[in-house]
C-alpha cells in the first residue's frame, strides 16, 4: 500500500510540475507574441458574431464548408472595400500639402472670426479680451505645426503649375496659401522646428515607399492568423468546449456545463447586439452626412469611425461627433441634398445628424438589440476606457468595455451556479 | 495494476483526465438500445455522439445531488448507479438501480426543475451525459429527427405515468382496505 501512495504522490508532483511548466511557457509566448493577440481576438469576435449566420445558412440546407466560405468571402469583401476607402483617403505628397494649407486656413478663419479679428488691425472683441491670452498661444502652436517650411513652400510652388504628373493646384488653395503667409501672429521658423521635433507625428509617419512595403508585409504576417482563427472556430462543432469541460472534475461538471452555456449565450448576445447596434449607428450617421452634403468618402469614413467608437458608452458618441465636426470645420464646398441646411455652416448639420443617430440608437436600436443588459456604472466605463487606453492604446480603449462586460458575465454566472449547486454559500 | 486502480479510486479527477478514449461503437450501441434514440440511423447517431460528454465516476461518487438543478440525461456505458432519495430525518430510500444501457435524469430534458433524488455510482462507472441545451440545439438542427427523439421521451414519460397511476391505485385500494379493517376492529 505505501508503494501505491508513493506512486500517487509522484504522479501528482509530476502532473503539477507539467502544468506549471506549460503555464510558464504559455505566459512567455503570450508576452512574446502579443502582436498576435489583437488579430486573434478580432478573428474570435468575427466568428462569434457570425455563428448565427452560419446556423441560418445550414438550416437553409447549405453545406457547412460552403456556408463558411460565403461568410469568409463576405468578410473579405467588407475588409477589402474599407481598406480601399482608407487607401484612397490617405493623401499623397501634393494632397498632404494642400490639406495642411486648407486646415490651417480654415482654423484661422474660424478663430479670427470668433475673435472678430478678420481685419488684422482690429483689437478683437470682448471674447478676445477674455480668453485671447490663453487661446492665441495654442492657435499659434497649431499654426506652427501646420505651416509649410521653406522646403515645403518650394515644393508647393512646383505643384502650383503642375509637377510629378499631378494637375496644378486649385486656385482656391493658392489663395489660402497666400492668406496663410500674412497672419496677425508672428510665427518664426525656429519655433516651428521646435514644435515639429516635439511632435510624435514625425516618428509614426512612414517616409518613403519601401518602408510602406515593409509595413504591409509586417501587417500581413501578423494578421494572417485572423482568417484562420475565424475559419477554425466556425468549423468547430463543440469540440473545444467538450475538451475544456472534459478537464473539469466531476463535482463541478454540471456547474461548468451550465456556466459555459450561460456565458456563451450572454456574451454572444452582447457581442452580436453591440455589433448590430454599432453598424446601425454608423449607417445612420453615414446616410445623414450624405444628406447634409459631405462627399461619399468622408461620410463613409466618419460613419465607420463613429460606428466603431459607438461600442464605447458615453465617450463613443463624442468621438463620432468630434470626427464629424473636425471634418466640417476644414471642408469647403459643401452641397447639401436637403434644402434649408446652410452650406455655410456644416457643423450644425453634423450636430443634427449625430443627435438624430443617438436618438435613434436610444429609442430604436438599443431596445431592438437583445441582451443589452449591460448596465455599467459610468465611473466603471470612464476608468475602463482610460485604463484600457493607458495599457493598450486605442485598441485597449475600444475593447475595454467588452472585456469588462465579458468578465462581469463570467464571474457573476460562476457565482450564481456555485450557489445553485450548493458549492458555496 | 492494483495501484493504478487505487489511483483512479482516490481521484476521479485523474480518472477523467486519463480515461481511455471512449469507444464510439460502444456508445453507439448503447444509444441505439435506448427508446428515444433507437429509431435514429447511423448518421444521426454519429451527430448525437458529438454532443455526449463522457465522464468517469469512481465507486460511491455522487453523479448528481438531490436539489441540484437538472441539466441533462445520463446514459450508463458501464458500471451501475443507484438513485437515492433523501426523505428527511436522515432517511434515504433507494428508488432504483441502473446498469449498462440504462439512462436516468431524462426528466431534466423536459423541464428546468431541480433533481428530486441523488444519483450515486455503485461501482466505477463510465457515463455519457447529454446536456439539455445541446440536445435542444440538435433538435433544432435536425427537426424531423428531433420529433422522433422528443416522441421517444414522451413515450417513456407516458409509460411512467401509467405505472404511477397503477401504483397509486394499488396503494389507494390497500389504504382503503386497511382503513376499513381498522374500522372493523
Amino acid at each position: 500500500m505505501p508503494k501505491s501512495s508513493e506512486r500517487l504522490i509522484r504522479s501528482r508532483v509530476f502532473y503539477s510540475l507539467t502544468i506549471i511548466i506549460i503555464s510558464a511557457v504559455a505566459l512567455y509566448l503570450l508576452l512574446a507574441l502579443r502582436s498576435l493577440i489583437v488579430p486573434t481576438i478580432i478573428g474570435m469576435l468575427a466568428a462569434y458574431i457570425s455563428s448565427p449566420l452560419l446556423t441560418y445558412q445550414r438550416r437553409k440546407g447549405i453545406p457547412k464548408s460552403i456556408a463558411i466560405l460565403i461568410l469568409l468571402g463576405a468578410f473579405g469583401f467588407i475588409i477589402f472595400v474599407i481598406g480601399k476607402q482608407i487607401v484612397n483617403i490617405v493623401p499623397n505628397e501634393k494632397e498632404k500639402l494642400e490639406l495642411r494649407i486648407q486646415v490651417q486656413y480654415k482654423l484661422n478663419e474660424i478663430y479670427l472670426d470668433y475673435m472678430d479679428m478678420t481685419d488684422y488691425d482690429s483689437e478683437g472683441n470682448f471674447l478676445y479680451d477674455l480668453i485671447g491670452n490663453e487661446t492665441t498661444p495654442f492657435v499659434k502652436t497649431v499654426n506652427m505645426f501646420l505651416m509649410l517650411d521653406d522646403k515645403e513652400k518650394e515644393l508647393f510652388k512646383k505643384y502650383t503649375t503642375g509637377y510629378n504628373n499631378q494637375p496644378p493646384v486649385n486656385e482656391r488653395i493658392i489663395e489660402y496659401h497666400n492668406v496663410n503667409k500674412t497672419l496677425p501672429f508672428t510665427l518664426t521658423k525656429d519655433l516651428k522646428k521646435d514644435a515639429n521635433s516635439n511632435s510624435i507625428t514625425d516618428e509614426i509617419i512612414p517616409e518613403p515607399s519601401d518602408s510602406k512595403l515593409a509595413l504591409i508585409i509586417n501587417a500581413i504576417s501578423t494578421w494572417i492568423v485572423m482568417p484562420f482563427v475565424f475559419i477554425f472556430l466556425l468549423i468547430d462543432d463543440g469540440q473545444i468546449k467538450k475538451y475544456i469541460i472534459n478537464l473539469v472534475p466531476n463535482k463541478y461538471f454540471e456547474m461548468a456545463l451550465t456556466t459555459f452555456e450561460n456565458v456563451d449565450k450572454a456574451v454572444g448576445n452582447y457581442l452580436r447586439g453591440t455589433f448590430t447596434q454599432c453598424s446601425l449607428v454608423g449607417i445612420t450617421i453615414f446616410l445623414g452626412l450624405l444628406l447634409v452634403g459631405f462627399d461619399f468618402e468622408a461620410a463613409a469614413l466618419i460613419g465607420i469611425v463613429a460606428g466603431i467608437a459607438n461600442a464605447i458608452p458615453f465617450l463613443g458618441p463624442v468621438i463620432g461627433l468630434g470626427a464629424g465636426i473636425l471634418y466640417a470645420l476644414i471642408v469647403d464646398g459643401i452641397d447639401p441634398i436637403i434644402p434649408y441646411i446652410l452650406p455655410s455652416n456644416p457643423v450644425i448639420g453634423v450636430l443634427i445628424v449625430v443627435a438624430i443617430a443617438q436618438a435613434m440608437d436610444n429609442a430604436v436600436f438599443q431596445p431592438l438589440v437583445l441582451g443589452k443588459a449591460v448596465n455599467l456604472h459610468p465611473l466603471v466605463v470612464i476608468f475602463g476606457v482610460t485604463g484600457g487606453s493607458i495599457l493598450f492604446g486605442f485598441i485597449g480603449m475600444l475593447f475595454a468595455i467588452p472585456a469588462i462586460v465579458i468578465f462581469n458575465v463570467i464571474t457573476s454566472t460562476i457565482f450564481k451556479q456555485l450557489k445553485a449547486y450548493y458549492l458555496i454559500y | 495494476m492494483a495501484s493504478s486502480n487505487n489511483l483512479i479510486k482516490r481521484s476521479s479527477f485523474w480518472a477523467n483526465l486519463f480515461k481511455s478514449p471512449t469507444e464510439k461503437s460502444d456508445l453507439e450501441n448503447v444509444l441505439k438500445s435506448m427508446p428515444p434514440f433507437c429509431e435514429l440511423n447511423k448518421k444521426y447517431i454519429k451527430a448525437l455522439i458529438k454532443i455526449v460528454h463522457n465522464r468517469a465516476f469512481t465507486k460511491d461518487e455522487f453523479i448528481f445531488l438531490q436539489g441540484d438543478p437538472g441539466i441533462g440525461l445520463y446514459v450508463i456505458q458501464s458500471g451501475s448507479v443507484v438513485i437515492r432519495q433523501n426523505t428527511g430525518d436522515n432517511n434515504t430510500i433507494d428508488l432504483a438501480t441502473f446498469n449498462r444501457g440504462d439512462f436516468f435524469g431524462e426528466l431534466a430534458l423536459m423541464d428546468d426543475e431541480i433533481r428530486s433524488a441523488s444519483a450515486i455510482a455503485l461501482s466505477d462507472s463510465e457515463i455519457g451525459v447529454i446536456f439539455k441545451p445541446d440536445l435542444d440545439e440538435f433538435v433544432e438542427k435536425y427537426p424531423d429527427i428531433g420529433i422522433k427523439i422528443l416522441r421517444g421521451i414522451a413515450h417513456i414519460i407516458t409509460k411512467r405515468l401509467h405505472r404511477l397511476n397503477d401504483d397509486y391505485l394499488t396503494l389507494y385500494i390497500k389504504t382503503f382496505n386497511n382503513n376499513s379493517e381498522n374500522v372493523d376492529v
